[in-house]
């Protein structure tokens, strides 16, 4: 008996690995966060977002902020922070939000309003390498710095290593 | 110009089943939420907020060493000779990308509202014109002409900060 049960743990122990349980539970895990959003109704929904937070914006494919077409990265280059460990309001932890920002104007999709939105890049650490997104609409040329963003604008922070930029409304356009 | 996207992809079980949980904590993935309510600006303060505010800061506060303070000092520069056009010459407002009259509207905004206290008395706000005559003349020697009406301040007993 002992030896049966042994030579049974030692097959299964060859076939298959620690990992595949764990991909399984994944596989389950994953279908069940799927399958409630297939069939879902944006127009009630977009209802419910309206009393959203600044910095709570979700996804949508008209909507991610983890996408480089999301309305407010119009006039973006760098990497979106969204996808490095931040959001779209906040840095990464390990980094330092630069105290200078870049400010530029975005048109949202749902409304004939601009916004006034502040690209401010986090600072600190090596650059991030997800989400490169390169949009500058309204950029001007690097003589024009204020109005530039291929500058890294971490100036004035202590650190100059650029990691990712975050894109805060600032209020709307008049 | 900064790297190219290397979006990596990972493998792994338990990165799947982070992610999985992950997707369930987000409520709804719910399409493009409208932005929140805010404020339209009164024109002055859009010029500022859209061409100054980035380095200068909300509060004109500045940056030590980097971008110079304008609250409770941008005024100062209006009691020694040279220092009214020196606030029209200085390279962020001469070469920013706003009209003479924009100019003229934000730097009055910025002493009512940052330096009411250091305007002498009499101060006769900028004109468009005014900007017109004293914009061609960007200074390329900025700090040195910045130290000379500081000491020139100092003489007169006004002290500013550093930088």
């Amino acid at each position: 008996m002992d030896g049966l049960v042994e030579r049974l743990t030692r097959s299964v122990a060859q076939r298959t690995s620690r990992r595949s349980f764990l991909v399984r539970l994944g596989q389950i895990a994953m279908g069940g966060a799927v399958l409630p959003l297939l069939p879902i109704d944006r127009v009630t929904s977009k209802a419910g977002a309206q009393t959203m937070q600044e910095g709570h914006s979700s996804g949508g494919a008209s909507g991610d902020d983890t996408t480089c077409d999301y309305w407010r990265y119009c006039a973006f280059d760098g990497f979106l922070c969204t996808c490095c460990g931040g959001s779209i309001t906040e840095c990464p932890a390990g980094t330092v939000a630069s105290p200078t920002a870049w400010v530029g104007t975005c048109k949202h999709p749902g409304e004939a309003k601009e916004y006034i939105v502040a690209y401010r890049d986090c600072c600190g650490k090596a650059q991030c390498n997800r989400c490169m997104c390169d949009n500058n609409q309204g950029e001007m040329p690097i003589y024009r710095t204020q109005l530039n963003n291929d500058t890294v604008w971490c100036f004035g922070s202590k650190e100059m290593a650029y990691h990712c930029t975050t894109a805060v409304i600032l209020g709307e356009k008049a | 110009m900064r790297s190219a996207d290397k979006d990596r992809l990972h493998d792994g079980g338990a990165r799947l089943i982070l992610a999985a949980l992950a997707l369930l904590a987000i409520p709804a993935l719910a399409g493009e939420p409208p932005p929140p309510s805010h404020q339209k600006y009164p024109a002055p303060i859009q010029l500022y907020v859209m061409n100054c505010w980035g380095c200068h800061k909300p509060g004109g506060e500045g940056i030590p060493g980097t971008v110079p303070r304008l609250r409770d000092t941008v005024g100062d520069f209006l009691h020694v000779p040279g220092g009214r056009e020196y606030l029209i010459e200085v390279p962020g407002v001469a070469g920013s990308a706003l009209s003479n009259a924009e100019v003229a509207e934000v730097l009055n905004w910025m002493l009512m509202t940052f330096s009411k206290n250091q305007i002498p008395p009499g101060f006769q706000p900028y004109t468009e014109a005014e900007v017109a005559k004293y914009r061609p003349r960007e200074l390329n020697n900025v700090q040195t002409v910045r130290a000379e009406l500081v000491s020139k301040l100092a003489a007169q007993g006004i002290k500013l900060p550093p930088q």
